[in-house]
């Protein structure tokens, strides 16, 4: 049995879908299981970025052999304007190859020093992803209605999955990765890589559902590379699972290109989530807007959002923010909130703000009076507190399945435990933002 | 600071006739200098330890001061542990700081005065320029302790507050004159191997001020401390207890300066306070030190039931700064405040914040942070919130501003949130902004110079800041602000 504790660069040539890959994957492929092989786990005493999740709780010797179980749902009519293949056959596609070549695994080992220095968690799913998809929006071409990854788990073990997305200039598209698995499964590990490539002017709304069941663990690196005037719309939104451990990142690589991080997430007892957006202003004259809500409640329910905006020394004329809101509804959650900001370059706008609290008693005792029943006030009102975030992204499909999800995780809830406060300054604020 | 009130330009003033644009050169060109970059002699000093840290020179430090050997013990203990620890892997960077390069004991002069003129003239000439002997004579202060080196050279209290029973001396002489009181809560607050600094400092320690105040009592006027380092690649490593008995008040202010040398020295204090219940304690910090001085502190204070614990902290000079004033909120109701200023340019790194740790319920908790990075100048704000488990009815709030004057200038945010109770409500603000074309042009519309609306626009920015500390020193940061800015715009 192979796990990730164990794997080799011999392992890895052995694999048949790897003996089987174009010269250049292969060598690819072996050149990070030697980087692999010369670097340690991240230590979360000394590595700044897993202070929030301890990474000897993550199981890394589970069998490696696991497919990751990937599919992909085209809207109707769109499937002669866009390509939407297995990873590994369209880098062996003589069509696709050379796209492929070019983008995969651009964003996790080059770029302006934002791959290079990769942990090993990365480095794992550039020697040895066991399963991708592909999905290329040519030049010019917008696709109406959504791009479906579905990541689907019916078994334990360590999956590998790995996205690549790419825009050519001009094309727009919407591309929602759903993450699920089987009832009752254990003993999982994901250490997924998303990349997504924006060209000039395109536009992307990229959505990833965390909606595990069971005991799943999820590390996740969502990275996107945004060109001259495009424009990149993430939204993560994170229910389930045990350990989810997210970065979205952006590089925003061009003049006037912009993106919004959004994210919602709702922690129960004994999950951890720990988010990561991430914004590189490295152009001039980019716009970033990162907005994360969450509530948690529950014994050892624990959110850590962890912003980083850096505006490096060229990127005159940046405008960017970072909002995070989350709710302690019970006793025993816990909520961190780290909103990093650094700036090399004077002519910015930036701003930040936090804000962990309850919800509004004047909120609820408004409802009350009116009629409304305590419970069904307090459901309202949280409602109303992540609508917000979903009013940033027009996807009405993604926006119901997130609202059931969340109206699921308030029926589960001990309503009683619930706590207000009348301080209370962010209970829906959609003006309010800092 | 008044009492460091215009220490150069009056010395700069006689400049005889000349032209008239000779003298405005003379004028300009010292306003943009360090003020207190001068050096006496160390060749009277009564003994200056061998370069570099070693058990022999801890050792050594115990034996000269004829310490009694429990404190030797800690002192010897810390030493361990800051061998141990690592140095930080964050902040700012520290690999300039050599070790083994560095005097960890000074003496200047063999004993204390209560009289300045009892001073070597060169010491007190220093003491003069910085205008401190002046100041006490105006009564703007209720006791002064000078430190020079290693040691506090000067120390005086006003007779009225002795009497009503305000113990105010250096630290050496409080360890044995008041060892019991002494013993309970040294390194107590801040044990030895808090962080790698915290133990180099409880090893090696000498001078700074220990302060108790009875219940009751409230002291209006200030306890003022001056701490200048003289030699270079000294390493002075004052060390502050205060103790504020139940329902007294105290507001101590620190300033430092240093002289300006090419190679470096190590200001590492550490600041213990302990505020009792219903006691108000507020400390304020003008750090001035020349751009060759590493200033890596640790302080903390404990604020009881209902107690109050505010932390002022001007941060202007020096190469790195990493500071990061702390309360420990143990008691229900207690407060705690900190008000921040820093300003870095070229050369300079001021990594400073706050840390607030509610341990208990109802405890309230405010952080104002304004930073200006001028030239390739660096600010950053690091604080905390932390609320614990039980910690009910928490709220705090923490608002940073920065305001960047150029290009190169940088700025970074590093707020962390820790929250683990149910109904705490915190909050975190920040902005960071350059100074504004807009603004500029207004003023300069109305005959304003450059520099001069630059420097208003500035003082604005710290005005919420400024406008807590004493008249006198609400100027002195200013005035020094406004010095630093001379000839920012090109």
């Amino acid at each position: 049995m192979t796990s990730l504790n164990t794997l080799t660069a011999d392992d890895l040539a052995g694999r048949a879908d790897i003996a089987a890959a174009p010269a250049w994957l292969r060598d690819r492929r072996l050149d990070a299981a030697k980087r692999f092989s010369d670097q340690a786990w991240p230590n979360s005493r000394t590595d700044e970025f897993w202070r929030g999740t301890r990474f000897d709780r993550l199981p890394v010797d589970l069998d490696l052999a696991a497919p990751a179980g990937l599919t992909v749902l085209l809207p109707d009519g769109a499937s002669d304007r866009v390509v939407a293949i297995d990873l590994a056959e369209a880098a062996a596609s003589e069509r696709w190859g050379a796209l492929v070549r070019t983008h995969l695994g651009s964003l996790t080992t080059t770029g302006d020093g934002s791959g290079a220095d990769e942990d090993r968690t990365v480095t794992a799913s550039d020697a040895a992803w066991t399963d991708g998809v592909f999905v290329h929006v040519p030049a010019e071409v917008e696709v109406g209605g959504q791009i479906t990854v579905r990541c689907h788990l019916a078994a334990a073990g360590t999956h590998l999955p790995r996205v690549l997305v790419v825009l050519g200039h001009h094309a727009s598209a919407t591309v929602v990765i759903e993450h699920t698995s089987a009832e009752g499964i254990t003993s999982t590990l994901v250490d997924e890589v998303v990349e997504a490539v924006l060209e000039d002017s395109a536009i992307l709304d990229l959505v990833s559902l965390q909606e595990w069941r069971g005991d799943v663990d999820h590390l996740s690196l969502q990275k996107a590379a945004v060109h001259r005037g495009a424009t990149l719309r993430h939204l993560s939104v994170t229910i389930g699972g045990r350990i989810v451990r997210l970065r979205p990142e952006v590089d925003l690589l061009g003049q006037g290109a912009s993106c919004f991080p959004l994210g919602v997430y709702f922690a129960d007892a004994g999950q951890h989530f720990d988010l990561q957006p991430t914004v590189r202003h490295i152009a001039a004259r980019a716009v970033s807007d990162v907005l994360y809500k969450g509530a948690v409640q529950g014994k050892a329910a624990h959110a850590i959002f962890r912003g980083n905006v850096f505006v490096g020394h060229d990127a005159v004329g940046t405008n960017t923010n970072q909002t995070n809101r989350t709710l302690v509804l019970t006793e025993g959650a816990k909520a961190d909130s780290t909103p990093f900001l650094e700036i090399f370059c004077s002519d910015v706008v930036a701003g930040h703000g936090s804000a962990t609290g309850q919800l509004d008693a004047n909120h609820l005792y408004y409802l009350q009076a009116r009629g409304i029943p305590r419970a069904e006030a307090l459901k309202l009102i949280v409602m109303g507190f992540f609508r917000d975030v979903l009013d940033h992204i027009d996807l009405p499909d993604v926006e119901a399945r997130t609202l059931a999800h969340l109206e699921r995780e308030i029926e589960v809830a001990d309503l009683d435990a619930i706590r207000t406060t009348m301080a209370a300054p962010l209970a829906i604020d959609p003006d309010g933002r800092g | 600071m008044s009492q460091i009130d215009n220490p150069v330009p009056s010395a700069a003033a006689p400049v005889a006739a000349g032209s008239a644009r000779e003298q405005q050169q003379s004028v300009a060109d010292d306003l943009s200098s360090y003020k207190f970059g001068w050096s006496d002699g160390d060749d009277k000093y009564a003994f200056t330890s061998q370069r570099g840290l070693s058990r022999e020179v801890v050792e050594e430090i115990s034996r000269l001061k004829d310490e009694p050997k429990w404190m030797l013990d800690l002192r010897l203990r810390a030493y361990e542990a800051f061998l141990r620890r690592p140095m930080p892997n964050w902040g700012g960077d520290m690999s300039g700081i050599d070790f083994d390069n560095i005097y960890y004991f000074v003496r200047a002069t063999e004993g204390q005065v209560e009289d300045w003129d009892a001073l070597p003239p060169e010491i007190l000439e220093t003491y003069n320029k910085l205008g401190i002997p002046a100041a006490e004579q105006k009564r703007l202060i209720a006791g002064v302790a000078a430190q020079y080196e290693s040691e506090v050279v000067y120390h005086k209290i006003r007779d009225d507050l002795a009497e009503q029973g305000v113990v105010f001396l250096d630290t050496d002489t409080a360890l044995r004159e008041h060892e019991e009181l002494f013993r309970k809560h040294f390194a107590t607050i801040i044990p030895p191997n808090d962080n790698k600094f915290a133990a180099l400092n409880t090893a090696v320690w000498s001078g700074g001020s220990f302060i108790w105040v009875p219940e009751g009592v409230k002291v209006d006027i200030p306890l003022q401390a001056y701490f200048r380092i003289n030699k270079e690649n000294m390493g002075q490593f004052e060390r502050t207890l205060i103790i504020a008995e139940p329902g007294s008040y105290i507001h101590y202010v620190e300033g430092c300066t240093a002289p300006i040398y090419s190679s470096d020295s190590l200001h590492s204090a550490v600041v213990e306070i302990l505020v009792k219940e219903g006691a108000r304690v507020r400390y304020s910090t003008i750090q001035n030190w020349s751009t060759n001085v590493y200033n890596l502190v640790t302080k903390r204070a404990v604020a009881e039931r209902n107690a109050t614990m505010e932390w002022i902290d001007g941060n202007i000079g020096s190469r790195l700064t990493m500071k990061y004033p702390a309360v420990w909120l143990t008691g229900e109701g207690a407060k705690g405040e900190v008000l921040s200023v820093a300003y870095a340019k070229d050369g300079q790194h001021q990594d400073a914040g706050a840390k607030m740790v509610h341990v208990a319920p109802n405890t309230t908790s405010h952080i104002l942070s304004k930073s200006i990075s001028k030239g390739a100048g660096r600010t950053s704000y690091r604080g905390l919130v932390q609320v614990d488990k039980g910690a009910h009815n928490v709220r705090s709030s923490v608002k940073c501003d920065a305001l960047m004057l150029d290009e190169e200038s940088r700025t970074d945010t590093y707020p962390y949130m820790e929250i683990e109770s149910d109904d705490a409500t915190i909050e975190h603000e920040a902005t960071v902004s350059k100074l504004s074309d807009d603004q500029l042009f207004y003023m300069q519309a109305r005959g304003i110079a450059e520099d001069d609306a630059t420097a208003m626009i500035v003082r604005g920015f710290i005005e919420p800041i400024a406008r807590e500390l004493p008249m006198e020193y609400a100027v002195e940061l200013n005035r020094l602000i406004e010095l630093e800015m001379e000839g920012s715009v090109g």
